[in-house]
């Protein structure tokens, strides 16, 4: 864990191929600072983030890196890059990085969170980011940095997927108000890092081409090999799902003891449905789980989890904050449960993700919070702009497949949509997939106000959300479609992106441009 | 190269999750040692034409399996050479449900195969009546290399 001292953070991320030992096999992988995932960052609001991003990536068995120099990132973008989504990828574009630190509401220009920049082996990028503090008076447009879970990773287009599929990413807490919540306060606290890593027979990230297949089948019908994706030259491959790094690790508490889980999905596209099973029907030993925050903002009341009727679903870079009650001693099975996102030969199956050993002197008088802190309200902002039908499509007949929103691959100078900064806008997001896709807008979080014409009566702030898939009614195809409402911050404009964060759909295609601009342009 | 912390280091020595403790219902891995093709490296692009997949090469022995989008129209094995299908010389597909993935097509078709004899080897398809293949008069032609 690197913490921040007298308002900076300073850290040191190198991006090198590093061994690991992931359920009883030996894999080289891309990682930040030889640690899977990278290490956690700690900050506050209104700390600024001094990163250090070393490109030292190589090719497994490949030449050692090249010698570092320090390049000024922020001129370096994708915009001056060439090569586009190609049926035959060149491999050296795997190499090329940069790092997004998702959900924290800062500029996305220069080497701040930009996600433009282009970072080759051999380069060494010096990031600024500059979490924003609280102001005075308060300004609903200038809200400090929220206190919750965020995380860093890649997003160098066509390289995020396997980039995470190698397990580059790590958590972002900020420290705040939530934390002083005595209920919150007395919770022990854990960082559960949800991450899928798909590795060949060699336990490397697969090289070439990556195709959609049935994920459900297992390869020779065999339970544990379903991995819903080939590489084109086919190779045999496995995805691990971890958990801080572990496969199927154990996760200790007390009966009584109240814990805090700040649980964050990596996985460039697995959805996590959890389930924490117990380990007798007996309502006594069923779990307690109450929610707190969702995607990094604190909710205004904590809310009992239905496993069954309501269970937490998890998109690729949703982030969850529970807390989390046992009363009896013995074995929980925290799991992933068998969900249809619309992959290929329907849901992904069933996976453990951990157990959760319940054991020791029992803990009593563990309260659970209550009141937490009242969210931000849209319902009386007047909408600046309504933004109708952005659209989100995808082929995957043919390779590359490729992923459209409103009919356009991604093109870094492609014609933005633009966003005046200090006003509140609606859009509305229109599936014509029966994929699912996770929405994911920088800089700015939203709240989802309607889907598939159903009006959320207490909507809840969010920076991923999955669109729902088209369906059939009454014979015809009715699309997935939902309404966001987004405060622009008054105080960061620049050119950024929204996009998929089903990653694979993301690198072949699905992002688009929006621009953040001042009132008077 | 640096050598990694413990598979995870000090993230986990933080958090104090320990590794290794399994479960009763966990387990230990399967390795998949399969080598899945589907329908994108017959259609161009990729393929440098309809119906020619792209060669693959696979080792002697290696388990093959083929993902085939169809339903109405239906695959069927029509040429082996050097590969056979898994547990009987010309496989039955298993068939899973795929709707609304792919235009025209509602199911897929999983056909597994073994490779048997080192050297080039070919597994054709025929879809009838021709859909995804309609450039191909309804044939696929997966050709492969067997490695010794």
């Amino acid at each position: 864990m690197i913490k921040s001292e007298h308002g900076v953070l300073k850290a040191s991320l190198n991006l090198a191929l590093a061994p690991t030992t992931v359920a009883g096999r030996v894999l080289e992988t891309a990682t930040y600072n030889a640690s899977l995932p990278g290490p956690t960052l700690r900050v506050r609001p209104g700390d600024r983030l001094e990163i250090t991003l070393i490109n030292n990536l190589t090719y497994p068995g490949g030449p050692p890196p090249l010698p570092q120099k320090v390049v000024d990132c922020g001129r370096r973008t994708l915009s001056q890059a060439t090569g586009g989504h190609a049926a035959h990828p060149d491999p050296a574009v795997f190499l090329l990085t940069n790092i997004h630190t998702h959900g924290l509401q800062v500029s996305p220009q220069g080497n701040a969170d930009n996600p433009y920049i282009n970072l080759q082996p051999g380069e060494t990028c010096n990031y600024s980011i500059q979490l924003p503090g609280p102001v005075t008076p308060a300004d609903p447009y200038r809200p400090a940095q929220p206190a919750g879970l965020f995380w860093y990773h890649p997003h160098r287009h066509m390289t995020t997927s396997k980039q995470s599929w190698a397990g580059l990413s790590g958590a972002i807490i900020v420290e705040g108000d939530l934390d002083k919540i005595p209920a919150v306060a007395a919770a022990r606290e854990r960082l559960l890092v949800l991450q899928e890593l798909w590795v060949d027979d060699k336990g490397h990230v697969p090289a070439g081409m990556v195709l959609p297949v049935a994920g459900s089948a297992g390869t020779q019908n065999v339970a544990g090999t379903e991995v819903p994706f080939t590489p084109n030259p086919a190779v045999p491959t496995n995805i691990y799902y971890t958990v801080n790094g572990l496969y199927q690790p154990a996760i200790p508490i007390q009966p009584g003891e109240t814990q805090r889980w700040r649980i964050l999905n990596a996985s460039p596209h697995r959805v996590y449905q959890l389930f924490l099973e117990a380990p007798s029907a007996a309502p006594r030993a069923q779990p307690e789980i109450y929610q707190i925050a969702q995607d990094g903002i604190t909710l205004g009341e904590a809310v009992r989890i239905n496993q069954r009727d309501a269970p937490i679903i998890m998109a690729p870079g949703n982030r969850v904050e529970i807390i989390v009650r046992v009363a009896e001693a013995g074995n929980y099975i925290l799991t992933a449960q068998a969900f249809d996102q619309g992959h290929p030969g329907g849901a992904l199956p069933e996976v453990t993700l951990a157990t959760v050993v319940s054991g020791g002197p029992a803990i009593r008088g563990r309260k659970i919070p209550h009141k937490l802190i009242a969210p931000a309200d849209l319902s009386h902002d007047r909408i600046r702009v309504r933004q109708d039908s952005i659209n989100f499509r995808g082929e995957i007949l043919t390779g590359p497949v490729q992923f459209f929103i409103n009919n356009q691959l991604f093109d870094p100078n492609m014609t933005p949509i633009t966003g005046t900064v200090g006003t509140t806008v609606e859009w509305t997001l229109v599936n014509q997939d029966v994929f699912l896709h996770p929405f994911h807008i920088h800089v700015n979080p939203f709240q989802v106000v309607e889907v598939d014409g159903v009006k959320i009566a207490r909507p809840i702030w969010w920076d991923t959300f999955m669109l729902p898939p088209k369906r059939i009614v009454n014979g015809q195809e009715v699309f997935g479609r939902i309404k966001i409402r987004m405060r622009f911050r008054s105080d960061v404009t620049g050119r950024t992106v929204f996009h998929c964060h089903f990653l694979p759909h993301e690198d072949n295609g699905m992002m688009s441009v929006f621009e953040l601009i001042k009132p008077n342009n | 190269m640096r050598v990694r912390r413990l598979s995870c280091g000090l993230t986990a020595a933080v958090l104090a999750i320990v590794g290794g403790a399994h479960s009763a219902k966990s387990q230990e891995p399967p390795i998949s040692k399969t080598y899945i093709f589907s329908q994108a490296i017959c259609l161009p692009p990729p393929a440098p034409a309809p119906g020619t997949c792209i060669p693959q090469t696979v080792p002697l022995g290696a388990a093959i399996q083929v993902q085939l989008p169809g339903t109405p129209s239906r695959w069927t094995v029509v040429r082996l050479s050097n590969v056979e299908g898994d547990g009987q010389p010309i496989p039955d597909p298993k068939v899973i449900p795929n709707p609304l993935r792919i235009a025209g097509t509602s199911e897929i078709y999983i056909f597994n195969f073994r490779a048997t004899t080192a050297g080039p080897a070919v597994v054709t398809f025929q879809e009838s009546p021709p859909f995804i293949a309609s450039r191909s008069n309804g044939m696929f032609n997966y050709t492969l290399t067997v490695q010794q």
